[in-house]
């Protein structure tokens, strides 16, 4: 039965890495928007969740405050910053790496180095047993489901409301879009301040796994973007293949490989995209 | 009207630029004369950090290829003089030999992989390269020394292994000789196909060129020369460590790139010998100078984003159109890209 | 572009500098940097006085442990009014930035243009690898805080002492005591994949098969392993004992992922494993993990208690073992300023440091010839006490050396830890 422990494991921890990746592929989705702060915004999440929580103890306060906090000062950073470096990928990336290097600062002044953990919903403490012999956290088995609800509830959303199709317009022709009544500096707002959210809301559920500090957003970080790369970016589905992917290449990885795990993860990965320059779902640009 | 003819523009400007850096030169040659030695030290290590800026751009900002992972060539050439001369009593023409030979290899490696990447997916693939090999450097212990790395570096297989002064005279003329080995470089038809591929690669490809070769020969190229900056710069530290290869290097030198002006050849040295200052100055007045890192970051990518030369060569241009208000000039239109800034002996500028 | 809308950005930036500095200024382990902060400014004792480097991290990864070594450090210092021994002394902090690139430089920025006479501090033993040759060369004492890594202090007679661990120096103890006095007979050890954890988890194997017990497995993690669920399903259930080795945020990672996977084998640790830094965030999933380090918070003697009580004055946090290892250095560097006639020299230090002998809040703590520190190391216990977690003080094994009871000459002989780990368990 240790395989089956491994898979949900490899699940569980692709399940946390899908929820990092998603706000990261809908932003560079819809805006082409390379936001390398959103470690940091995964921080900010998680950090005030807990500062919150151990303010009001409760939890669904500190996680929904926690949220929309994180979603406002996104789109401060949108609005303020990133609006003005449209479809500049090199000084966006540069913007926000500044951007993560302030964040982590303030978090750092602010908080103090040592680990935080952000709170863990009532009932999802302790394990359960599956198939009698098999003991699995509760909380890592809600992460899957988690991660599969919130890939369906954001396709759907993409689907089946108009914000894609506008925001796409948007990107591609500004003019266009404007003269048919798009109001593109909104939507891009509101695309951001989504994508912010979900690294909030991310960094609540994964920081109680995985405890915070104000270093590990990098860690996050990279690990999101080798998930978004993957799956193709701007693909939802493609990152939740993806996520589950590098978790089961991350698991397996460390129990046959030990010695490498470092090199497990990234050099797999760099020989995929050496033959699918474009991830897995991920649409050919054209430049 | 005695307007000079192109030509004679030309020669003046070549012979300007000559003088310029003919002077900057003396001046940096005289440095160990009038510097104290703590900021000698600082100076030797900028030279070594501005050089790898300047061989990062040839990949960068000349064949617009945005490589987030040319940490791997810096530490690559760091670890070689690591394991070479506390290993071995090699010496140090062999040791540069073979850091070159590593540093190629690895570019062609790098070129390989990105054979076809573009954009955003070069950008991470080439971060995916550099984190395997920091994996590798980190792990390999038997060979570099894990996260302790490898201390004790002497410069004793060196030539005039002495002073400091003597390093930094050294450290002075390899920078030298590799610059101008890369202005030749750039100069060259590979190095004019190279710049091409950032132009437009599908015109290149339509003109007969084989592009994925190009993009070899630019990280093989690139990465040469950055693993000799990793040298010096082990040299002078005496040591090697697995943060010669971390993601943030990585980063950093884009942001030397960028901040001097990455479609200048000499622009990335001047961001780096501007970062590097600024984060120097900064870190002594305060613990926070992350943040104040983070801010120049934001006001790079927000007001400089073609680089403190490209700010230059606006402002002059900018100058010499009020100049000129005269209808003939006039009439010959917006001359921006017929007639470049005056740097740009010294540049390459980017006809966008 | 409008005027107006380029400087919008500027103002936000503004207002978020603003609002660090007011955030600076609340922060309690908030470290000003400058020469005059801390401790009264330009010091001239009645014996002259000394300008003393502080090179600890204040950004990045180790910032919360260089924070408290410098506030244990200034905490007793401003206890004996600025001045040890009559030396004024002057603080100047820098920071390593956790690369030996930037420490280089920094370490001779604090001896070149700040003209300091001792360097105290490090935490990255990479980076106190790449510092320590400069200050040697430099003839400067440097004194380390944390960095761990074994073969700093192998040299005899060098300018480099170190008042914290090597890395095996607080589990060779632990070995016997885990063997002999709790009996357990098995052991699988969990470490992280770098030095310290080699050498931390070296040094219990040690000790532990010496003693007639077996390790009978060896796991190895990176360092920053953000899921811990691979490491601890392979954890062999039949093991009497789990020795771990994951300091930081690792340590809180590895027992949320062994208690929620049901494990109940019990945990013997490096001390840094339940670091009273990590211990609130732990919470119940450190309840009752033994561990040994030289020093507990709890330990019951009235140097600590001084200590102690400073601390709590100022912080609202327990002290742990960082903190007293600055502490410690300024009594240690204080006690070398006492056998020093006259100008504070890099010799003159040095020469008398390696006579020093103080009643540190951990007990008594010298030097050996070597320069590592010689004190006691305490087997603990987490417990809760009054509502808070600690590291209760079980046992002690009196003045322990880096060679723990080993013959030195036979010790050196001895393969280094990198080399011996994945060997224990065969």
């Amino acid at each position: 039965m240790v395989w089956l422990s491994n898979v949900l494991n490899g699940l569980a921890f692709g399940s946390l890495l899908f929820l990092v990746a998603s706000g990261l592929t809908i932003t560079f989705g819809l805006m082409r928007t390379i936001n390398l702060a959103h470690g940091a915004f995964y921080l900010v999440g998680g950090y005030l969740a807990f500062d919150l929580y151990v303010r009001t103890g409760s939890y669904w306060l500190s996680l929904v405050v926690a949220v929309v906090v994180t979603a406002v000062i996104g789109m401060l950073v949108e609005r303020l910053l990133l609006h003005r470096l449209l479809n500049q990928e090199l000084p966006q990336i540069i913007l926000t790496v500044g951007v993560s290097l302030m964040i982590g600062d303030l978090l750092l002044t602010q908080y103090g180095g040592s680990p935080i953990s952000p709170p863990t919903p009532a009932g999802l403490e302790g394990s359960m047993q599956l198939f009698g012999s098999v003991i699995f956290p509760k909380f890592r088995a809600f992460l899957i489901v988690l991660a599969l609800v919130l890939a369906a509830l954001i396709m759907a959303f993409l689907r089946f409301s108009s914000i894609g199709a506008k925001v796409r317009s948007a990107v591609d022709d500004q003019e266009i879009a404007r003269t048919i009544g798009i109001r593109v500096p909104l939507i891009f707002l509101l695309v951001f301040g989504a994508g912010t959210a979900l690294a909030a809301f991310a960094g609540v559920w994964g920081g109680a796994l995985t405890s915070l500090s104000p270093d590990t957003g990098l860690d996050v970080l990279l690990l999101a973007l080798v998930v978004v790369v993957v799956g193709g970016l701007g693909s939802v589905p493609g990152a939740l293949i993806a996520a589950f992917a590098v978790g089961l290449l991350d698991q397996f990885g460390k129990v046959l490989f030990p010695e490498w795990s470092l090199f497990t993860i990234y050099a797999p990965v760099a020989l995929f995209l050496a033959f699918r320059p474009n991830g897995l779902l991920g649409k050919v640009e054209s430049r | 009207m005695n307007l000079p003819s192109p030509g004679d523009h030309v020669k003046s400007r070549r012979l300007r630029s000559a003088v310029v850096l003919g002077v900057l030169l003396l001046v940096l040659l005289a440095l160990p004369f009038v510097l104290p030695s703590f900021y000698l030290f600082v100076a030797t290590r900028i030279l070594a950090l501005g050089l790898f800026a300047t061989a990062f751009n040839i990949v960068f900002g000349f064949g617009g290829m945005p490589s987030l992972g040319h940490a791997a060539f810096f530490g690559l050439g760091a670890y070689v003089v690591g394991i070479a001369s506390t290993r071995s009593d090699l010496p140090f023409v062999v040791i540069v030999v073979l850091t070159l030979v590593a540093g190629t290899a690895l570019g062609v490696v790098f070129g390989l992989f990105n054979l076809r990447a573009k954009g955003i997916y070069l950008l991470l693939l080439t971060l995916a390269l550099a984190q395997a090999a920091y994996g590798l450097a980190f792990q390999q212990v038997e060979l570099t020394g894990g996260d302790n790395g490898i201390s004790g570096i002497t410069r004793e297989g060196v030539p005039i292994p002495g002073s400091a002064s003597a390093f930094y005279w050294l450290a002075l003329a390899m920078v030298v000789v590799s610059l101008s080995l890369m202005w030749a470089f750039m100069r060259s038809p590979v190095g004019m196909a190279i710049t091409g591929l950032r132009e437009s690669e599908s015109r290149l490809a339509a003109t007969g060129y084989r592009v994925g070769s190009y993009r070899v020969y630019a990280f093989a190229v690139s990465g040469a020369f950055s693993a000799v900056a990793g040298l010096l710069d082990a040299y002078l530290l005496g040591s090697a460590s697995p943060s010669n290869m971390a993601f943030l290097l990585s980063a950093e030198v884009m942001v030397f790139a960028i901040l001097g002006g990455a479609a200048f050849f000499f622009g990335p040295f001047l961001g780096a010998a501007v970062i590097l200052s600024l984060e120097l100055y900064v870190s002594t007045l305060t613990s926070r100078w992350t943040f104040v890192l983070g801010i120049v970051y934001v006001l790079t990518a927000l007001f400089m984003s073609d680089g403190i030369l490209g700010r230059i060569a606006y402002l002059r241009r900018r100058a010499r159109r009020k100049t000129a208000e005269s209808p003939t000039r006039a009439a010959a239109g917006e001359t921006d890209v017929a007639v470049p800034a005056d740097t740009d002996d010294l540049v390459e500028e980017r006809h966008t | 572009m409008s005027k107006r809308r380029a400087t919008r950005p500027l103002v936000a930036l503004t207002a978020a500098t603003l609002a660090l500095a007011g955030c600076g200024s609340q922060a309690p382990s908030s470290g000003g940097v400058s020469a005059d902060s801390g401790s009264g400014s330009a010091q001239e004792g009645a014996n002259g006085s000394l300008t003393v480097g502080l090179l600890n991290p204040l950004t990045g990864p180790f910032a919360a442990l260089g924070e408290d070594v410098n506030a244990g450090f200034e905490l007793y210092l401003d206890s004996k009014g600025g001045q040890l021994s009559d030396y004024g002394i002057n603080v100047v902090k820098e920071d390593p930035a956790n690369d030996p690139g930037v420490a280089t430089t920094k370490a001779r920025q604090l001896v070149q243009q700040e003209g300091a006479g001792i360097v105290i501090g490090l935490v990255n033993s990479g980076v106190a690898y790449a510092v320590a040759p400069y200050l040697e060369s430099a003839g400067v004492p440097l004194m380390i805080t944390v960095a761990g890594a074994d073969g700093l202090t192998r040299t005899k007679g060098g300018n480099l002492f170190r008042v914290s661990y090597t890395g095996s120096q607080d589990t060779m103890p632990a070995g016997d005591y885990v063997c002999k006095e709790l009996g357990l007979k098995t052991a699988a050890i969990v470490g992280l994949d770098y030095s310290f954890g080699w050498e931390a988890s070296g040094g219990f194997a040690r000790t532990y098969e010496d003693a007639g017990c077996k390790v009978v497995q060896e796991l190895y993690a990176p360092l920053a392993t953000q899921d811990w669920a691979p490491y601890v399903t392979q954890i062999n259930r039949d093991a009497d004992v789990v020795f771990a080795v994951t300091p930081g945020s690792d340590a809180v990672r590895f027992l949320k992922a062994y208690r929620g996977f049901g494990l109940d084998t019990p945990i013997f640790a490096q001390g840094s494993t339940t670091d009273e830094q990590l211990l609130p965030t732990m919470g119940e999933t450190a309840d009752g993990v033994m561990s040994s380090l030289h020093y507990s918070p709890v330990i019951d003697n009235p140097a600590n208690k001084t200590f102690v009580d400073a601390w709590t004055e100022k912080y609202d946090r327990s002290t742990n073992q960082y903190a007293e290892d600055g502490w410690a250095a300024a009594q240690a560097l204080e006690a070398a300023l006492s056998d020093v006639k006259g100008e504070p020299t890099g010799d003159g230090i040095t020469n008398a440091m390696r006579n020093v002998s103080i009643d540190a809040p951990r007990g008594a703590l010298r030097f050996d010839e070597y320069g590592q520190a010689i004190y006691d190391v305490y087997m603990r216990k987490v417990t809760k006490q009054d509502g808070k977690w600690v590291n209760k003080v079980v046992d002690t094994v009196p003045a322990v050396n880096q060679f723990y009871t080993y013959d030195v000459d036979e010790y050196l002989q001895f393969p280094p830890y990198d080399k011996l780990k994945g060997t224990w368990a065969k």
